[in-house]
């Protein structure tokens, strides 16, 4: 269970976040959706404890991120960006990981078979390709078993074969009674993976509900999606802003 | 019962059952948090290769020291040990060593997983200075005995008077090597600090080398003040002379770990605040 509740974030002149507010339900996958520059990982990073929301709180299974005392047996998380060292090998990087939460030894290997890096476990992250980066995070995020995961844009770098895998990962992860939340700026990726859905933009939440109540009288979500933003619209090519 | 136990089978993408949160005793926790960081630590070649030329080159320097001086007449002067003059290079090694070591958490966003990890930001930061320290102490008495060795072969090798004529002061080479060690530690400690404060290499290792070797130096000859900067006060806290005159040893080791423990405090204070 996630529970963002009247989140707001200045940056220095500019406010990212304003009073954002969201469920993530256990047994569900929630996607949350948004342009660009929305506002996605600042929501989540004040999730996970790593930056400091101006007002409001985000918990986790009932308290704040910061408070639980091994958060990988509560909470995967995968971050843009990787999180790993480029000159660590892979098992490397996980193995540090393991020992930061007393999990065995024996679970490194295990993620590394999961998520298919088992081969690629000896080399040195720097030498992966975009997508075997994210599977790492990924198999940092699984080390602990938890029961709920947190992903930023985890689809992105994934060839169509992973983008398979991590779907029916995430799916039978809800259907064991986890809590998923994953954002994502591809519609069309997620439309199929997801039960709720929350759409933010410009910092504020403008949509939230079951995939049926936010695509509504739209033709599919991806439509509901470019009414509900300042996205201009397929046609336009970028769906950035005008 | 234990958690792997109910950890889903390689292979399975699904999940069984979750971890339970497992309310698990502080000082076990402590513990994983101090061994993650030196994991870490031991596992980043860049380290390895800092050391290891960091200690080869300490017993060269050793000998050339010997030799320059022996060659120049002068022999060691009394409360110098020759075999100790490298320290004074030998903590740019420790520089670098203390600065890859906290810099490396902001390569690849590493610290938004160390803290995903443990949220626990001052805990972060003393585990990280724990073993910084563990594991640059073996570096540092290899470092500083290898030079005394080396300096010793050296003057044995030149004749009297500036050869090994009197006996050898074990005890007394026992003290410097240690004296030294624990200075190359506290150099790699107050170094990962300001590291931690610039979250990046080229700054902090500029900062750094600059005040040891460029703005120390240059002042030292011209305001006494620099008895209490940590780079000079600090060459070297278990004897010798030049800053030390203006203070006793003991004040140069309340000199060097104040800047330490100072330098370590804040930036523990700014990690705790700021944005990961």
């Amino acid at each position: 269970m996630i529970t963002i509740d009247q989140v707001s974030k200045r940056r220095g002149s500019k406010q990212i976040l304003t009073e954002v507010g969201f469920e993530a339900r256990p047994g569900r996958v929630t996607g949350f959706l948004g342009p660009n520059g929305a506002g996605k990982s600042s929501t989540l990073r004040i999730l996970l404890g790593l930056d400091r929301p101006d007002g409001g709180v985000a918990l986790v299974a009932g308290r704040p991120f910061a408070r639980l005392r091994r958060p990988l047996t509560t909470v995967g998380a995968v971050l843009d960006g990787g999180g790993a060292h480029r000159s660590r090998t892979g098992r490397g990087h996980l193995r540090w990981i393991a020992a930061s939460n007393g999990l065995p030894r024996a679970r490194v290997d295990e993620v590394l078979d999961l998520v298919g890096l088992t081969e690629a476990a000896g080399r040195r992250v720097g030498g992966y390709s975009l997508g075997m980066g994210r599977r790492l995070a990924l198999a940092a995020a699984l080390l602990g078993d938890p029961p709920v995961l947190v992903l930023d844009e985890p689809v992105n770098g994934l060839d169509p074969e992973g983008i398979r895998r991590l779907r029916v990962l995430l799916r039978d992860r809800a259907a064991a009674g986890g809590t998923v939340l994953l954002s994502s700026h591809l519609i069309g990726e997620l439309a199929e993976t997801v039960d709720d859905v929350v759409v933010i933009d410009r910092g504020r939440v403008v949509a939230l509900g079951t995939l049926a109540e936010v695509t509504g009288a739209h033709r599919g979500l991806e439509d509901a999606f470019f009414a509900l933003t300042s996205g201009t619209g397929p046609g336009t090519g970028h769906g950035g802003r005008p | 019962m234990t958690a792997a136990a109910r950890l889903p089978r390689p292979g399975a993408s699904g999940a069984s059952g979750f971890s339970s949160h497992s309310g698990t005793s502080g000082p076990r926790v402590v513990a994983g948090t101090f061994r993650a960081e030196v994991l870490k630590l031991l596992t980043l070649p860049a380290l390895y290769l800092t050391a290891a030329i960091t200690w080869a080159v300490a017993p060269l320097l050793a000998v050339a020291s010997v030799s320059a001086a022996a060659g120049e007449g002068n022999g060691p002067g009394p409360g110098t040990d020759p075999g100790l003059a490298p320290v004074g290079y030998a903590q740019a090694g420790f520089v670098v060593l203390g600065v890859l070591a906290a810099a490396s958490e902001y390569r690849g966003g590493q610290i938004r997983t160390t803290l995903t990890c443990v949220p626990r930001r001052v805990e972060v930061q003393l585990a990280k200075a724990a073993a910084l320290a563990v594991t640059a102490l073996p570096v540092a008495v290899a470092t500083a005995g290898s030079g005394v060795l080396a300096a010793r072969a050296a003057l044995a090798a030149h004749a009297p008077p500036y050869g090994a004529a009197g006996p050898v002061d074990a005890p007394g080479e026992v003290r410097a090597v240690a004296g030294a060690a624990a200075y190359l530690v506290l150099t790699a400690l107050l170094s990962s600090a300001v590291a931690t404060l610039t979250r990046g290499t080229i700054p902090a290792v500029t900062v750094l080398l600059g005040h040891h070797f460029v703005v120390g130096p240059y002042l030292a000859g011209r305001t006494a003040l620099t008895a209490y900067l940590p780079g000079t006060a600090g060459l070297w806290p278990g004897g010798g002379t030049g800053a030390g005159e203006v203070l006793g040893a003991g004040g140069r080791w309340a000199v060097v770990t104040g800047w330490t423990v100072a330098a370590l405090g804040v930036a523990i204070v700014s990690f705790r605040r700021r944005d990961a």
